[in-house]
Order: C-alpha cells, then structure tokens, then sequence
C-alpha cells in the first residue's frame, strides 16, 4: 500500500514539475507545420489547400485526391483525420466536422470565411 | 529462492531519470513533454502496477501448475540465468509481434503507444488489461521447459526495467556495436513511430537480434524523423479511455459482426483489419503511402 502512495506522490511531483517547467503550451499552427502534420499523420495524403484556424489551433486541408484533412488540438500537439467532404459542414462560427467516434462525435473549427473550396463541395 | 523485483527497486532511478530528461529536454530544446500527457502516462504507469499485483497470484499458481509438468530440472546457476534472460527476451519478442498484429492483444498493449510524445514516462505508460488478454500464455513455454518462476519473473522484472531508458529523444545513437546487438533508442523510436516505413517493426525487448532474425528490423532515418503515437490518436489525454478504447471497440464491433468470418476478423485479425479489404491495417497503410511515394517521384 505504501509503496502506491509513494509512487502517487511521485506522479503529482513530476507532473508539477512539467507544469512549472513549461510543459504547457501548443506552438502556434502555421501552413508549413500544418502541411507536415497532415501529410506526416495521414498516409497518402498530399495538401492542395490549407485553411488555418482562426485562433491557429488547428486547420482543415483539402488534399489533391478530394478528400479533407483536419487537425485539432490536443495538449501540445494536434490529432489528424482524413474524411470525404461529405462529412463537413458550415455555420457562422466556423466548420463542423462529422467524425461520429465515442470521444469525438463532431469538432467545431473556427473560422470566420467560408474557404472557397468548401462551397463548392458543400 | 527468493528474489527481489528488480521493477520495484528501479523505481527512484526512474524518478531521478525523468527529472533529468525533462531538463534535458527544457535546456536542448530535442525531445517533448506536455505535463498532461506525463500525467497520463505516470497515472497509467500506476495503475498497471495495482493491476498486476491483482492477478499476480493467479498468474503464479498457473505458473506454477506448468512448472510441475517439466520437461527439465534447471538449477539455480549462473548460465541458467543468462539463458533464462535470453529465452524470456524471445518470449517477450512473440508477445510483442502479437501484441500489434492480433487485435484482441492489441486492445491490451495498445495502451503503451497511445501517446503522441515519447519519452521516458512513456515507457511507465503500461496496460491494465494484460491479464485479461491473456498476454502472460507467452511465457509459459519457459516454465513448461523447466525454468523455475521465481528465475523467469527475475529475467521478465530485468527485462521491463532494460526498456525504460530506450523510451527517450535524448540519446542519438549509441555505439555501432551496441546498436547491432541490443535495443537502445533509435530502434525504439522506430517502434512508437506511425511513419508508414516504421510501421510495426521493431519489437524487440532487450536484444535488437531477433528481429533481424525474423525479418522485422528498420533503421530510423535521419531524413524520416519518427512521428509518435498510433494511426488514430486518441482525442482526449484521460488515462481511463487510452486504458479501454480499443476494448469498446472490440465489444462494438463484436456485436455489429454479420458472419462467423467477420467476427473472428474483428477479434483475432489485425489492427485496423474490416471485412472485404476495406481496413486500414498497417500492410494498406504502408501500401497507400508507397503509391502516393511513387506518384510523387515520377
Ligand atoms: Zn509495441
Ligand atoms: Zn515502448
């Protein structure tokens, strides 16, 4: 039993550390390092065009073969998917990915125009 | 005999080790760290431990029972010990290869590369589920052989303890001999990586050998930096879904099975694997990636 509250203790104090230590900011997302997230996550996928965020969290990306890659925040780093179009959709706010998986029914990206390619798909 | 569990005495190193990565990796600028994803990893590392220690007993008494139908008498002694070590490390190696290439093993290990960073908390990020997957059925080979449980769990504690420090970005390259032989750093991030090229490769524990012998091995590249994780990272850092996702997974698809095939595609296929060749397993991953590779060249 001791030997857990010592280890418990221990993840508290490490994890502190990597907090006071500044383990805790993303870097800002530009097209560069968009374009090799997408491409470098989601095999095949080559960028055509890529729409940053407005708050350069994430970015949606057409690829040249049609289909979408998107990048959300996750902690320091973002999480990749690729999807058909299909799966996008507009509002005032930004565009509205359908991923329909258990901790990730739809994503919400900010974004304040509507990027050409994407009326033309919707 | 009695042995110490070389894992529990380790554990002030890994604490002193971490430290010092995490300033390495603050004065070098080479490596990551994001503070909840240490946390995650750490917690996971906890809770491995806690349950381990739940099914230990059952896994000694089945350790136990083979041991009582061996083939040999191996006494305690030096070159039983170094050949234990190997035989357990070969063991770990089939562990392993099946632990990325059946899904129901997988739903279990995967929990070790469901982070995105790689480092040495990393390594602690352990599985919870190990004994429900029957991953310990790979070492009772050694038992049946005649290798006393006491000297396997020994060799299996020195084994786990080996593999903590490869999991970091602070080491290049050790020596050309050393790299030959053993599993250090940079066969390891090939390991964790999702490059296609990395895809399931590397899956030694402690000697580099065995998958240069089964045909496994890949160097990493200096021109194809590693990017860690798994094809489809997980949305969220809470430990509790890395511990069970692919489980739920497992259970949705289970249920959805139209065929006897299918379901037994959906358990025991490959990661990623879905009826008809629709699935994105490592072998269509990398595929895709050479075409794409290809049209880029010509
Ligand atoms: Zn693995
Ligand atoms: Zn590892």
């Amino acid at each position: 039993m001791l030997v857990y509250l010592v280890s418990f203790a221990a993840i508290l104090l490490l994890t502190g550390l990597a907090w006071i230590l500044g383990f805790r900011t993303r870097p800002g997302l530009d097209a560069a390092r968009a374009r090799s997230e997408a491409e470098g996550r989601l095999a095949g996928f080559r960028a055509a065009e890529i729409v940053l965020a407005d708050d350069a969290s994430g970015a949606v990306l057409r690829g040249v073969d049609g289909s979408v890659g998107l990048l959300l925040p996750l902690g320091d780093g973002w999480i990749a998917r690729r999807l058909p179009v299909s799966a996008l959709s507009w509002s005032g706010a930004g565009v509205t990915a359908r991923l329909d998986e258990p901790m990730l029914r739809t994503a919400v990206l900010p974004l304040a125009v509507k990027p050409l390619w994407l009326e033309a798909a919707a | 005999m009695n042995l110490p569990d070389p894992v529990q005495l380790a554990i002030p190193a890994f604490v002193g080790l971490i430290l010092l990565e995490m300033l390495l990796t603050r004065l070098r600028g080479t490596g990551r760290y994001d503070w909840r994803d240490a946390g995650a990893s750490l917690m996971l590392g906890l809770g491995s431990t806690i349950a381990g220690a739940l099914t230990a007993g059952l896994i000694l008494a089945l350790s136990l029972w083979v041991y009582d139908h061996r083939l040999f008498e191996i006494p305690f002694s030096w070159w039983a010990f170094a050949l234990c070590f190997v035989l357990d490390d070969l063991a770990y190696y089939v562990f392993h290869r099946s632990a990325h290439r059946v899904r129901w093993f997988w739903a279990s290990h995967v929990i070790h590369h469901s982070s995105q960073h790689y480092n040495l908390t990393t390594a602690l990020r352990q599985t919870w589920t190990g004994f429900f997957s029957l991953s310990f059925i790979f070492r009772l080979p050694l038992f049946l052989i005649g290798f006393p449980p006491a000297m396997v769990f020994f060799c299996a504690g020195l084994n786990l303890v080996y593999q903590f420090w490869i999991h970091t970005e602070q080491i290049g390259r050790m020596p050309r001999w050393f790299e030959a032989v053993m599993n250090t750093p940079s066969h390891h991030r090939v390991h964790h990586a999702v490059n296609p090229r990395y895809l399931d490769r590397n899956y030694a524990g402690v000697f580099i050998i065995w998958d240069r012998l089964f045909g496994t091995f890949e160097p990493e590249r200096d021109d194809d930096l590693p990017r860690y994780g798994i094809v489809k990272a997980l949305p969220t850092l809470n430990p509790l879904w890395a511990a069970v996702h692919e489980w739920v997974g497992i259970a949705k698809d289970a249920v959805r099975a139209r065929s006897p095939s299918e379901l037994w595609g959906r358990l025991f296929g490959p990661p990623g694997w879905q009826p008809d060749g629709a699935g994105e397993t490592s072998e269509t991953i990398r595929a895709r990636w050479q075409a794409a590779t290809e049209k880029q060249e010509a």
